[in-house]
Formats: structure tokens, sequence, C-alpha cells
């Protein structure tokens, strides 16, 4: 029945067994019986909730440990990266449903025994404020005095900032009462107020406010520091009336007589009809030098454009600058040598409806700066 | 289930015949049209190969090319579109219901290209009276549109997620856009993200609302209320918060146009409560300012006055209920705003300014 | 003959193997761009990833000549909402006369009615049908039609 080859094939010798008995060898590799689902059963994770409904808890206490969102957040409650479920503030736990998820369990915790969750949805909101105030008064300074790492980093150069503008600002109120006194000869009894009205029109003008809103806007200002002085220190009321007015006085004569030019330099005042007149009368005087060949015309213009800054816009001044002031003149025979002499300047570009490369030579009055 | 259909070419009435109603500017307003000449031109192709104005530099205006036969087309749906508007400002005409006429008029100019033109490259914050006049029912339905865009729902947004919705009134629709600046306190010209934390001497002066209403109001009787509430007031009693008004203003009058309201608007009839610039106390946490605009009620018969009377006396700013404020004088919340405040360095300056008591310092931590 | 026409560059090579010619793609012997093959897919996959891949083009057009093209868009759809208002209401009509005409027949004959609304059920291609056409015929009805 045995067969002898399947034997051999097996490992089992039969020629040394005479008598025929086999003898059962172990190797060291003999497989262990077990089954493959048995050994797999953790501990219980100690799951389900821990305080209940109606319980009291103060902050931190975890109320709940879940796998998966079984339940919630709801209000004053957070949910840690496992799901479990812990109070935010101290008072009553609350199981509850909210109609605006109605698929879901909530648990919240209530501030008070009488409150109930979901809270109303067009009602306030309960909030606890949590902080006390510290009465001792070291403590209070102490913390008071206190920033973050960050602002502390950041403050010596905010304060190096605010001292740079500071300086600025001074130098730009000398600078005005300068040309207050010497070039406009105002009579102003109150320079500091001057001068802080016109920086802060300036100021105004700078931020793109249109010229009426930025006197409007530094005169509320000064007025208002003006008025909380007078409540600080108990002003009457004719001492109030009476440095009003003077505010009112000073930038009035400072809107009659001053006024700021598309650089916001201080000038002397221009009103909106002499500025229309000098307006039409400087591109009359543009037109004339329709085309520049000498140096004489050039400076004429740039002449003209000295004084443009009081009358025309800052876009004004560029539009006509770029149209009366080239760099480059067009192309026209009187600029266009057409033998390359000693003093043309020649360039060479692509002619795109030739197909190649073209050489220009032009006079030296084709250049404004060359003229 | 449409199919398209082979359309037989027809002949459109002939252009002589017709009315030019959007070239017609004898009872239109003149904000209906483009200003620029230039631009009108060649919108018109008044002159054959003219280049795009807008297009500033030279080369690029070689390089640009519009496309095929537009011109034509243009003409064509021109004309076709002005047939249409000629029609609603018959319509228009002839009702007398001022809502029904807004919107047959908003009808009649919606498709007009000078009107598109005129809004979409125009300044609509800030608009400008000729260009986009908010008087135009048809600017104030594309200004409608243009807010419910995105103003509109960034300020639903930060409102809900702030809870300034219901922690001040219980909700809102909003109707008017409102914005603000504090043109007084640095100068600077910046109108306020909804939500954003302002530091305290920005917010040391009295701010600038632009209250634009887009609906149908009547503009000569409507009068309104601003508030600027705080309901992050610490309550150390309650261990809570209470609401404290910043700032309150009554029987202010506003146009379509003319909306921003700043002191040259008012005067101190109108101030119900002088305004107390935020001055949060260290460790009290983020406070947020809730601007309310509120539309007065309109007295029933045209002969009494719409003045609202309050009582300053009786308003307790430190702990103010502004439901039952609103309640009392029955006003309407059309728009909101707001922003937030928090402790820093310059608030004991500004406190100083204004008179008031240096502030609690709160512990840091909560307990 | 057909291999000398490629030349080296190429990647496709045609090779002639015992009488039938065989397609061979090689390995591209040059790279297409300067850019190392490293960075050329990173470069390729940002691209596919852009946000310019997803959307179209944006028409490049003047404020003035955007306008127009608006205007010429609405009309459009204006123009075809008419023509599909002015189709719904005439169907709307055609409908309301037939029910009328069948109303009244019902009220006449009944009989009548009955036979005109018949079901025709499981009769898929009767024998009046006419095998539709581009054109009517030139004879719409023979009128002596005689069945021999």
């Amino acid at each position: 029945m045995w067969n002898f080859a399947l034997l051999d094939t097996c490992g089992i010798s039969y020629q040394k067994n005479v008598s025929g008995i086999f003898i059962q060898v172990r190797n060291a590799t003999k497989r262990a019986a077990g089954s493959r689902t048995s050994m797999k059963d953790s501990a219980g994770r100690r799951l389900g909730p821990k305080r209940y409904e109606g319980q009291d808890v103060s902050t931190g206490e975890i109320i709940m440990r879940q796998r998966g969102t079984k339940f919630y957040p709801g209000e004053n409650v957070g949910i840690g990266k496992d799901h479990t479920i812990f109070a935010l503030e101290p008072g009553v736990v609350r199981y509850y449903l909210d109609p605006f998820h109605p698929k879901r369990k909530f648990i919240g915790v209530a501030l008070s025994r009488d409150l109930k969750l979901p809270s109303p949805h067009f009602e306030p909101t309960s909030r606890r404020f949590g902080h006390f105030e510290l009465t001792n008064r070291r403590a209070a300074s102490k913390e008071e005095k206190s920033i973050s790492r960050s602002d502390y980093l950041a403050k010596p150069d905010i304060i190096k900032r605010l001292e740079g503008r500071e300086f600025k600002r001074r130098e730009l109120q000398k600078k005005l009462s300068k040309v207050l006194l010497e070039e406009l000869k105002l009579d102003i009894k109150d320079m500091d107020l001057a001068t802080s009205y016109l920086t802060r029109v300036r100021a105004s003008l700078k931020n793109g406010f249109p010229f009426e809103d930025a006197k409007f806007n530094s005169k509320y200002y000064l007025k208002t520091e003006e008025r909380l002085k007078a409540k600080r220190e108990n002003w009457t009321n004719e001492k109030l009336t009476e440095s009003l007015s003077e505010i009112e006085k000073c930038s009035d004569l400072l809107d009659s007589s001053t006024s700021f030019n598309n650089k916001l330099e201080l000038g002397k005042y221009v009103s909106e009809q002499e500025k229309q007149a000098l307006k039409m009368k400087l591109i009359e005087d543009l037109e004339k030098y329709q085309r520049l060949e000498t140096k004489k015309d050039r400076d004429a213009i740039k002449a003209l454009f000295k004084d443009a800054c009081d009358v025309l816009t800052l876009s004004e001044e560029v539009h006509l600058r770029r149209k009366y002031l080239k760099p480059v003149f067009p192309e026209t025979d009187s600029t266009i040598d057409s033998k390359i002499g000693k003093k043309s300047i020649v360039f060479r570009r692509f002619d795109y409806i030739k197909n190649k490369v073209q050489v220009v030579a032009r006079s030296k009055q084709a250049f404004l700066s060359k003229l | 289930m449409l199919q398209r259909s082979i359309h037989t070419t027809r002949v459109l009435k002939n252009s002589d015949a017709t009315i030019h109603i959007w070239s017609d500017f004898t009872k239109r307003p003149s904000s209906l049209s483009i200003q620029s000449p230039k631009v009108k031109d060649y919108l018109f192709q008044k002159r054959p190969s003219l280049d795009p104005p807008s297009i500033r530099r030279r080369s690029n205006r070689i390089k640009y090319s519009s496309p095929e036969h537009i011109d034509e087309i243009f003409k064509m749906s021109y004309d076709f579109l002005e047939q249409r508007s000629n029609k609603f400002y018959e319509l228009a005409n002839k009702t007398s219901n001022p809502l029904k006429k807004d919107v047959l008029l908003t009808k009649a100019e919606i498709n007009n290209p000078e009107v598109q033109y005129n809004f979409q490259f125009n300044g609509k914050l800030d608009n400008i009276k000729s260009i986009i006049d908010y008087d135009v029912p048809v600017y104030r339905h594309l200004g409608k549109q243009h807010w419910e865009s995105y103003g509109q729902m960034l300020l639903m947004q930060r409102l809900e997620t702030l809870a300034a919705i219901p922690d001040t009134l219980p909700t809102l629709v909003p109707r008017a856009e409102v914005n603000v600046k504090f043109p007084f306190s640095t100068g600077v010209n910046k109108w306020i993200e909804p939500g954003e934390f302002l530091s305290s001497s920005v917010t040391s002066m009295c701010p600038a609302f632009k209250v634009q209403e887009y609906d149908y109001v009547d503009v000569e009787r409507q009068l309104y209320t601003i508030l600027i509430v705080n309901p992050d007031v610490p309550d150390l009693n309650k261990d809570s918060f209470k609401t404290a008004l910043c700032y309150g203003l009554v029987n202010v009058k506003l146009s379509y146009n003319d909306n921003l309201v700043d002191p040259r608007k008012f005067n101190s009839s109108n101030i119900v409560a002088d305004y107390l610039p935020p001055v949060p106390e260290k460790n009290a946490g983020k406070q947020r300012f809730v601007i309310w605009v509120f539309r007065q009620p309109l007295a029933a018969d045209n002969q009494n006055s719409n003045l609202l009377e309050i009582d300053k006396e009786q308003i307790n700013r430190d702990d103010f209920d502004v439901r039952r404020f609103t309640k009392k004088y029955s006003l309407d919340p059309v728009g909101a705003h707001l922003w937030r405040s928090e402790w820093d360095a310059n608030v004991a300056v500004v406190r100083e300014k204004y008179g008031l008591p240096s502030g609690r310092v709160f512990s840091r931590v909560r307990r | 003959m057909l291999a000398q026409t490629f030349k080296k560059p190429c990647r496709a090579v045609v090779e002639r193997v015992s009488g039938t010619t065989v397609f061979v793609r090689n390995k591209r012997t040059t790279s297409k761009s300067a850019l190392s093959p490293l960075t050329q897919r990173v470069v390729t996959q940002l691209s596919v990833m852009s946000a310019s891949r997803k959307q179209p083009k944006l028409l490049k057009l003047s404020r003035e000549d955007l306008i127009k093209h608006q205007t010429i868009e609405r009309c459009w759809s204006l123009y075809q909402q008419q023509q599909r208002d002015r189709r719904n209401t005439q169907l709307e009509l055609q409908f309301k006369s037939i029910q009328g005409a069948m109303s009244l027949l019902q009220e006449l004959s009944p009989l009548l009615f009955e036979a005109a609304n018949a079901s025709e059920k499981g009769k898929r291609f009767p024998m009046e049908m006419k095998v539709p056409t581009d054109f009517p015929p030139d004879t719409p009805w023979h009128y002596h039609f005689r069945k021999s």
C-alpha cells in the first residue's frame, strides 16, 4: 500500500529500518497549532459618559469618551482629537437635540441650572466673563505693563518709526510757518494752531480726500480736541466758544489766503476761476510751440511749466508735459536725415513690413535733450 | 425641445421712423449717458477705424483689434433693445404707483450700454453724481445687485459668526448698505471692512457713516437713527457682560446720493449719546462695536412731523437695552456694520483725552 | 526607404523586418525644451493643476468692446426669449382650438368622437401613413385614384 517512491520523497528512510517500523522525526520548524482569530481582543477602552445629564461640571472635565462623534459638542463644550467631549465652562451637563441639526445628538454645558439647551435662537447668548479684577495695585500695574513677546520685539522699531514721523512733522511745520511768515506775510496769532491745521489738511489731501472734506476734517479734529480739553480742564462756556471761534477764524484765514499745489507745497491762494483762466492761458501759450526746434523753445516751454503745479492738477500736468515735452519727436522729414552725416544719430530697427533691418538716421533736432 | 429654427432675415424697421429714446436727454437724466465724448464716439462708431480710448498705451492700441463685425451687430442689438425700452417708458408714464414705476424705469434702462458702461467702470461706493446717480432707479437696481453679490453676504457672515446677531438685535434683513470710516482721528481715508480690528487711536474720534438706500423710500420724509453699541462690557456683579451705548444719532435725513453722515449732516439736537471711543480694559477680551441703522417710523399723514423725541436722561448708556429701545420707538433695522477693538498701549492716552477714569485690569487667566 | 525619411532626432522609426514594416517608437534623443527632465515634469504637473486650465480663457476685450459684447449677448437672449414666448402662445392657441373642436364633436356626435379617439395601440405603421418626404408632392392628392 505504501508507495516507496512517495516515502522517499517524504524524506523518511525505509532502508535503514529493516523491520519496517517508521520513526517519526520531529523537525525544529514544526508549526504549532492555533486559531486564526484568537488573541485579538483588547481590554475595554472605558468609553461612555463620564458625566450625566444634570450633573455639575467644572472647566476641563471630561463628559464623554467615544469612538467617532456619537455625540456632537454643543454649547460651552469642546471636542478632543479622539472625540472626547469636555467642558469649557463650569455649569450643568445637558444632553439635547438641536432642531437645526435634526440627526445629531449634542452635549452641552448650561451656565446655570435654570437655562435650557439649545438656547433660544434669537435671544442674546448667555456668556460668562470669568476674569476677576486685580485689586492689588502693584499686581495690576505689572499686568497692565506686560505685553506679548512679539509686541515686545516689535516695540523699538515702532517707537523709532514714530519718532521719525514726529520729526518729519515738526520739520514740515517749521517749513510751513516759514512760508506763512516770510513768503505770504500773514498776520497769524497762533502759529502752532495754523501749522497743525495745515499739516492735517495736507495729510488729508495726500490720503485722497477731496479738498472740501480735507478742510472740514482738519477743522473738526482741532475743534474736538479743544472741546475735550475744555471738558478735562473744566473751562467755562465763554472760554470754549472763544477758542473755537479762534480756530474758525484761523482756518478761514488760511483757507482764503493759502492753498496747496499739486506737489502739496503751500503757496498763495488761487481761486477756482483764476485757476481756470491760468490753465486756459497756459494751454494757449503751449499751443504756440507745436514744433520744438531750438534750445530756446525748449527752455521757454520749461519756463511755462514752472508754475503749472499751482494751477493744474497732477494728472493734468503730467498729461500736458507728455504732450508738449516729448523726449523724442515724431519722425518727420525735418527730423530724419536722408544721408548719414557726422552729427546724425543712427539707430537700427526691424521693419516688419519689409522684413529687414532698417537704418534710421535722425538729426539732433529730433531729441529734446540734444536741442 | 427648443430647436434653433432658421430665422428669415427680417429687415429691421426703418430707423428714421423709430424713436431714439436712449439718445434723447431732454426728459432723461444726463447721468444715463457716457460722459466722455471719446468713449461715446467709439461705442457708436461715429467715425470708422477708431481705436478704443480705454487702452491708454499707443502700442497696445495698435496691437488691439476688436472682434469682426461687432459694430454692425451691436448697432442691430442696440436698435432692438432701444425699441423694447420705448415700450417700458410708455408703460411707466401711464402708471402712478411709484414702486411699479421704478421697476418699469429700471427695465427700460437696464440694457442701455451707456448705463452699463457707467456702472461697470466707475466707483460705486464713492459715486460721482454725474456718472452714477442713485436717484435714478436703474442705478439703484444695479447698485443693489452689486452689493448683494459680495458686500451684503460678507456683512451677514461677519454679523453671524461674530454673534452680533443675536447678541444685540435678534436678526437683520439687510436693505441699506452701511459703510464706515474714521476720517477725523488719523486722517486715513479707508472704508472699514466688517469685523476688522481697529486700534484705539483710529477710533478715538467719531466715525463717518455712509448709508446707501437701494429700495424705494420716501426720501423727503424718511429719517434715520444710528446707534453704536458694545455688547461686551464686563459686568462683574453678574460675572457676565452688558451692553453699552457708544454713540447715538437720531432724526438724520439722508438722500440717495448725499448720504455721508458726518458732523456736517447733523447738529447737537440729533445727538442722543455723545461719542465715547472704545477703551477696552486690559484682559477684558475683544469687544465688538456694532453699528445699527434704523428707519424711523413715518407719521400717518404728511402734516405731522416725523421727528423722534427721545429723552436723553432716560437712556442708560452703561447698561443699554437695544431691543427695548428699538421696540419703544418702533425703529426698523435696515443696515448694520461692526468693528472690533482690543486693549492696546494707546488706550490710556484715549482715556486721558476723554477724561475717563483709568481702566480696570483683569486677571489674565479665567477663573 | 520610409525609414530614411525619418532622421535622427525622430522618435518613431519604421523598420523593415522580413518584408513587413514595423513601427518602432524609440526613446527621444533630443529634449524638446531647455529644462531638465525633472524640472520639466514639475512644470507639466503644475500646469495641469493650474487654475487657468480649468476655466475658459478670458475674453481679451477693451472696455467698450466688452460692453458691446454684453449688449449683443443680452439682445440675443431677449430675442430668443421673444421667439420662445411667441411659439409657446401659438402652441397654446392651437391646443385650445383642437380642444374646442373635439368637445364640439363630442357634443354633436359621440360616435364620431369615439372613432376619432380610438386607440391605435399596436398599429405601428398604419396603412394611411405617408412616407415622410422633404417636400410636398407635386400632386398632393389623387382625386381619381382607384384601387385596381
